[in-house]
């Protein structure tokens, strides 16, 4: 069966190589944020250390930023198409499990959230042991700005909206093309 | 709020993060494989299923938005979180 896909012939190879050479260093991307980032947080001790000394949010232009960065996801995306994969029974297997652990872990961090937010809602007697998630992620990103200049929140959000431009609004009309494996 | 709880905020944040740089490193990872010995990576298998379930999909980024939107547009200050001893 020929693989039938809309590929944009302008794209030149070039700019394919240096698309695919960021995808196969991605792991490495995903390191140089992460550990540097969770290294500062863990350096600055004491319980003053997430008070709100400053008032930044709300700030439109992060908001900004994500479109921006689900756009480029997108467009960006349009360089990877047209690869042929070789598809087999373990692989289709693979997919779906993919499928479902996303929504799964989804499922899981919304059920987080509207616990937590429950819990502050109800307003219990006893000390709160969860809090909304919007609670820590603006904690967060009030810290951030203290200690990197709001760095790793722009990398965080920039990163997370360029996967979701990539995968859920993917740059073709039709599967990716596929060959059975023999 | 408890203060001792607040002494060890920051090791649990820095794990925080440090799981879901693991969970990150071990998806592009399978993607990187997959790339390299031409099986549909994981954007493929996503990118499909966006495909065939467009308004799912269209749901789903309007969610992640809505929780951009909530995180950064909000200007609620958190009455009692671990932010504000």
């Amino acid at each position: 069966m020929k693989p039938s896909i809309k590929v944009n012939p302008s794209i030149n190879r070039t700019a394919r190589a240096i698309y695919r050479l960021f995808h196969l260093a991605s792991p490495v991307i995903v390191v140089l944020v992460g550990v540097p980032a969770g290294a500062l947080v863990l350096l600055t001790k004491g319980h003053e250390f997430c008070t709100y000394k400053t008032e930044y949010l709300p700030d439109p232009w992060l908001f900004v930023l994500g479109a921006a960065a689900f756009f480029a996801g997108h467009y960006v995306g349009l360089l990877g198409t047209g690869h042929v994969n070789k598809t087999s029974e373990a692989s289709v297997k693979f997919g779906r499990g993919v499928i479902v652990t996303a929504f799964l872990v989804t499922s899981l961090i919304l059920v987080f959230e509207a616990i937590g937010s429950a819990e502050i809602a109800v307003g219990t007697t006893t000390p709160s042991q969860l809090e909304p998630i919007t609670y820590y992620v603006r904690c967060a990103i009030e810290h951030d700005v203290e200690i990197s200049g709001l760095v790793f929140t722009r990398l965080l959000i920039i990163l997370t909206f360029y996967v979701a431009g990539n995968w859920f609004w993917p740059g073709r009309s039709q599967p990716a093309a596929s060959v059975p494996s023999k | 709020m408890n203060l001792s709880v607040l002494d060890t905020y920051s090791v649990g944040m820095a794990w925080v993060i440090w799981v879901i740089t693991g969970i990150g490193v071990i998806v592009a990872s399978v993607d990187v494989v997959c790339d390299l010995k031409d099986w549909p990576t994981v954007s493929d298998q996503i990118g499909d299923w966006s495909l065939r379930n467009p308004w799912l999909a269209r749901a789903l980024v309007a969610l992640l938005f809505i929780l951009l939107a909530h995180f950064v547009l909000n200007p609620l200050h958190p009455p009692s979180c671990p932010c504000v001893p």
